[in-house]
C-alpha cells in the first residue's frame, strides 16, 4: 500500500466501522438523495437497484482497502485483510437475515419480493420480530405454545376457532423454515468471504497483476460468491431448505385461504372453492364443445370432401338406377296395357260371337278386376 | 506484492465515474418512451381464448423460398417477442431472411378462468388447431416446426403423437432430460410440493417464476447486472436494448395451474421424457415415435437448459435424420446476441431447405 493510500484512509478512522457510516456511501447516498427528491418513476426505480448495489460495491472496497491501510509489508497486510475478513465472517449470525451489506441479502431479499409481489402481506413482516429474540422467545415458550395452540375450541366457533389454531402452527413452521434458509444464506456469505481470502492469497503469491480497481475487486467479490452459491445450492440438503421454505409458505397461503373462505362464506360470498368448481367445469365444458366442434368439422369436410363426392356419386347413380326402372315399370304397364287391350279385343270378338249365339252381351268380373288392380299399382 | 494496490485517487476516479454514469444513465431512460417490442411486421391469423397465431411478414416482401411453412412454438414461461426483440436482434427476422415463412404461437396470459387447461388442452387442443390452420392455408399435410425451451418439450410431443402433420421438427434450447446432475432447477424442484403449491395459488404467479429464475445465480443477476449497466445506459441506444431485455425478464404470465402441476410432475419429477409414462389425452408419449427430421439445437453455457439436458434427445428420438447445432453462448444469447443471429436462423433455413 502506497503511503498516500494509507494517509487518506486515515482519515476514516475517525468514522465507526460500519456500512452506514462508510464515507464513500455516504458521499454517493448524498448525491443520490438530491437527485432523487420526490421522483417514484419507473427510472428512478430501475436506478435505485443500481444506487443500492453501488452501495455494497463501495462498502466492500472501503472495509478491505481501509484494513490494508494499517500494515507496511505483504504479510502483515495479507494478516490485517484475513482479520477484517475474519470479522466480517463473525457478523453473520448463525440464524437470521444476513447482515450489513445488501449483498448478501440478495437471495433472502430476493425471495422477499416474490412474496411480497405474490400475496397480499410484506415478504419480510417477519423481520419486525428481531431473529435472535424471536427465536428465544420461541424457544421458551415452545411447550406453552404447543399446549395453546393444540387446545380444542368450543362452542359454535370451535371450527373456526380450530382453523386459526392451525394457522398459528403453520406461520410458526414458515418462520423456522425461513430461518433456516437465513442460515444457510449466511453460511454461504462466510465460505464466499473464506474463498475470497484464498484467492486474494493466492494473488500475493502468483504472477497475477494486483487488483487495481474497486471494479476489478468487485468483480472478485461477485465471482467467488457465485462460485460458492453454484457448490452449496446443488447439494441435497439445501435442495430440502429450499423446498421447505417453499412448501411451509404454501401452507400457510392454503389454510389463510380456508379461513377466507369461511368468512366469505358466512357473509354469503362467493368462495375460492366455489370459483374453481364453476372454473373447473366449465373448462370440462369448453373441452367438450372443442370436440364436438372438431366432429363436427370433421363430419362438414367429410360431406363437402371426398367422401362426400363419392355419396353425391353413389346418390346420382341410385336416381339413375330409379329413373331406369320407373322407365322399365312405364314400359312394362303400356306392354300389360296394350296386352290388355288385344286381350279385350279377342274377347270382346269371341264375346259377341257367342252373345249373338245366345243373344245376350255382358262384362267378364274376373277380368275387370284384373284391370283394375293393374290400374292402381300404376297410380302407386 | 499486496495483492489489492487501488490508490486513493483510483477510488475517487471510479466514484465520480459511477456517479456522472448514473446522472447520464437516468437522463437516457428518462428519455427512452415507452418500449416496444415484436418489431417485425406480422398479421393475425388465428386467435382463440387469449391465444394468437401470428404469420410474421417478410420486410422485404419477398415471398419464403421454403414452401413448406415454419411454426414457431414459444414457452409458457416469459413471452415469445424475445424472438423478435429489436431489428437487428431478431430470430424471426434472420428466419424470415432465411427464406422461411414464419407463424408464432403467442400463448397470452392465462388468468384465474384458465387454471384448469391442461397439458391435453394446449398440445391436443391450441397447439393442435394451429398447426391445422396453417396446413389449411397453405394446403399441406405437414408444416416445419421450431420449438423453443419448454416450447421445444411441447413440440417434442406434439411431433410424437401428431407426427403426420409434423414435416421436420428444430428444438432449440430444449430440454429432453430433465434430471442431468448439473440442472439446478430441476434439482430444485423435487422437492417442491407441487400439489400444495397449485391447489394453494390456482395459476402459479410469474413472480414466483422469476424468483426461481434469478435465484439461479442471485449475485450476478442481481448486483453485478446493475453495476454492469450502467455502461450500458451510457446512450439511448444501449440504454434501450438494456431495459427491453430487463423488460422481458421480467415480462412472466402466471401458468395455468393444472398445466403447471403436470409439467413439473412428469417432466421434472418423473424425468417423464427419459424414463416415459407422460400421457397427454389420449396419446401415451414416446420420443422414439419422433420419427421425422429433427435439428437440435442447444447452447454450450446454457445455464437453465445445461447442454447434456438436451444433448440427451440423439439417444432417444426415434428419427434417423437427426443433427446438432452448438451456440457458443447462453440461453438468452441464443435469440438476441450477434453472433447468434449470425449463426442460427441461417442454418435452420439451410436444414430446412435441404430437406423441402
Amino acid at each position: 500500500m502506497t503511503t498516500d493510500w494509507t494517509d487518506w484512509f486515515k482519515t476514516w478512522e475517525a468514522f465507526p466501522a460500519t456500512p452506514a457510516a462508510n464515507p464513500w456511501n455516504a458521499t454517493l447516498d448524498q448525491w443520490w438523495r438530491s437527485f432523487q427528491h420526490n421522483r417514484h418513476d419507473r427510472p428512478f426505480e430501475v436506478m435505485e437497484r443500481v444506487v443500492s448495489q453501488g452501495r455494497s460495491f463501495f462498502d466492500m472496497c472501503q472495509q478491505l482497502a481501509s484494513a490494508g491501510s494499517q500494515s507496511e509489508g505483504t504479510t502483515e497486510w495479507l494478516n490485517t485483510v484475513d482479520q477484517t475478513l475474519e470479522r466480517m465472517k463473525q457478523a453473520f449470525p448463525t440464524s437470521g437475515a444476513a447482515p450489513g451489506s445488501g449483498f448478501w441479502q440478495l437471495p433472502l431479499d430476493n425471495w422477499q419480493r416474490a412474496v411480497s409481489a405474490m400475496s397480499g402481506m410484506p415478504g419480510d413482516y417477519l423481520a419486525a420480530f428481531p431473529d435472535a429474540e424471536a427465536e428465544n422467545w420461541r424457544l421458551d415458550t415452545q411447550d406453552r405454545l404447543d399446549r395453546f395452540l393444540g387446545m380444542p375450541g368450543i362452542g359454535y366457533t370451535r371450527e373456526l376457532q380450530e382453523q386459526y389454531q392451525t394457522l398459528m402452527r403453520l406461520v410458526i413452521d414458515y418462520q423456522q423454515a425461513l430461518e433456516k434458509y437465513t442460515a444457510a444464506n449466511a453460511e454461504m456469505g462466510r465460505l464466499s468471504l473464506d474463498r475470497l481470502q484464498q484467492r486474494l492469497r493466492a494473488r500475493s503469491t502468483d504472477t497475477h497483476e494486483p487488483i487495481s480497481s474497486v471494479r476489478e475487486l468487485y468483480n472478485l467479490w461477485v465471482e467467488c460468491s457465485e462460485e460458492v452459491y453454484g457448490e452449496y445450492v446443488i447439494k441435497e440438503d439445501y435442495a430440502v431448505v429450499h423446498g421447505d421454505l417453499v412448501n411451509a409458505l404454501m401452507a400457510v397461503k392454503s389454510q389463510s385461504g380456508k379461513i377466507m373462505d369461511e368468512i366469505a362464506g358466512m357473509f354469503n360470498m362467493p368462495t375460492r372453492g366455489e370459483m374453481d368448481t364453476v372454473h373447473s367445469r366449465f373448462q370440462d365444458s369448453r373441452r367438450a364443445a372443442a370436440r364436438l366442434r372438431r366432429e363436427l368439422e370433421s363430419m362438414r369436410e367429410e360431406v363437402l370432401g371426398a367422401g362426400g363426392a363419392k355419396l353425391m356419386e353413389d346418390n346420382a347413380a341410385m336416381k339413375a338406377a330409379q329413373k331406369e326402372l320407373l322407365a322399365r315399370l312405364s314400359s312394362t304397364e303400356r306392354m300389360l296395357g296394350e296386352l290388355d287391350e288385344r286381350v279385350d279385343a279377342v274377347s270382346s270378338g269371341r264375346k259377341s260371337a257367342a252373345a249373338k249365339k245366345k243373344g245376350g252381351k255382358g262384362k267378364d268380373p274376373k277380368k275387370a278386376k284384373k284391370a283394375a288392380n293393374r290400374a292402381k299399382k300404376k297410380n302407386d | 506484492m499486496t495483492p489489492i494496490q487501488i490508490r486513493p485517487e483510483q477510488v475517487a476516479q471510479e466514484m465520480a465515474e459511477f456517479a456522472q454514469k448514473l446522472g447520464k444513465g437516468l437522463s437516457n431512460l428518462s428519455n427512452l418512451g415507452e418500449l416496444e417490442s415484436g418489431v417485425t411486421p406480422r398479421e393475425v391469423i388465428y386467435s382463440e381464448d387469449k391465444l394468437v397465431l401470428y404469420r410474421f411478414q417478410s420486410p422485404d416482401g419477398k415471398p419464403a423460398s421454403n414452401r413448406v411453412p415454419l411454426l414457431i412454438v414459444y414457452a409458457l414461461v416469459n413471452r415469445p417477442y424475445m424472438t423478435d426483440l429489436q431489428e437487428n436482434r431478431s430470430t424471426v427476422r434472420g428466419l424470415l431472411e432465411a427464406g422461411l415463412d414464419v407463424y408464432l404461437i403467442d400463448w397470452g396470459y392465462p388468468d384465474r378462468a384458465d387454471r384448469f387447461l391442461t397439458l391435453d388442452d394446449y398440445i391436443n387442443g391450441y397447439l393442435d388447431r394451429c398447426v391445422d390452420v396453417i396446413r389449411k392455408r397453405h394446403k399441406l399435410d405437414q408444416i416445419n416446426m421450431l420449438g423453443i425451451c419448454q416450447g421445444g418439450a411441447f413440440s417434442l410431443c406434439y411431433a410424437a403423437s401428431h407426427g403426420d402433420k409434423v414435416k421436420n421438427l428444430v428444438t432449440m434450447v430444449t430440454p429432453v432430460d430433465f434430471q442431468t446432475p448439473d440442472n439446478l432447477l430441476a434439482h430444485w424442484v423435487r422437492r417442491i410440493d407441487v400439489d400444495l403449491l397449485v391447489d394453494t395459488l390456482g395459476n402459479v404467479p410469474g413472480e414466483i417464476l422469476n424468483w426461481t429464475f434469478l435465484t439461479l445465480k442471485p449475485f450476478q443477476l442481481m448486483s453485478q447486472k446493475y453495476m454492469d449497466m450502467l455502461d450500458a445506459l451510457k446512450d439511448e441506444k444501449t440504454a434501450k436494448n438494456f431495459m427491453l431485455m430487463e423488460k422481458w425478464i421480467f415480462d412472466s404470465p402466471d401458468q395455468a395451474g393444472e398445466a403447471f402441476r403436470q409439467f413439473v410432475k412428469e417432466f421434472f419429477q418423473k424425468n417423464g421424457l427419459i424414463t416415459g409414462g407422460i400421457k397427454i389425452g389420449p396419446h401415451e408419449i414416446a420420443l422414439r415415435n419422433v420419427t421425422m427430421p429433427v435439428l437440435n439445437v442447444y447452447a454450450a453455457q446454457d445455464h437453465l437448459v445445461p447442454p447434456d439436458a438436451s444433448r440427451a434427445l440423439r439417444m432417444h428420438v426415434g428419427s434417423d435424420d437427426y443433427d446438432e447445432l452448438t451456440f457458443d453462448g447462453g440461453h438468452i444469447g441464443i435469440y438476441v446476441s450477434g453472433k447468434a443471429q449470425r449463426q442460427i436462423p441461417p442454418a435452420i433455413g439451410a436444414w430446412l431447405a435441404a430437406r423441402c
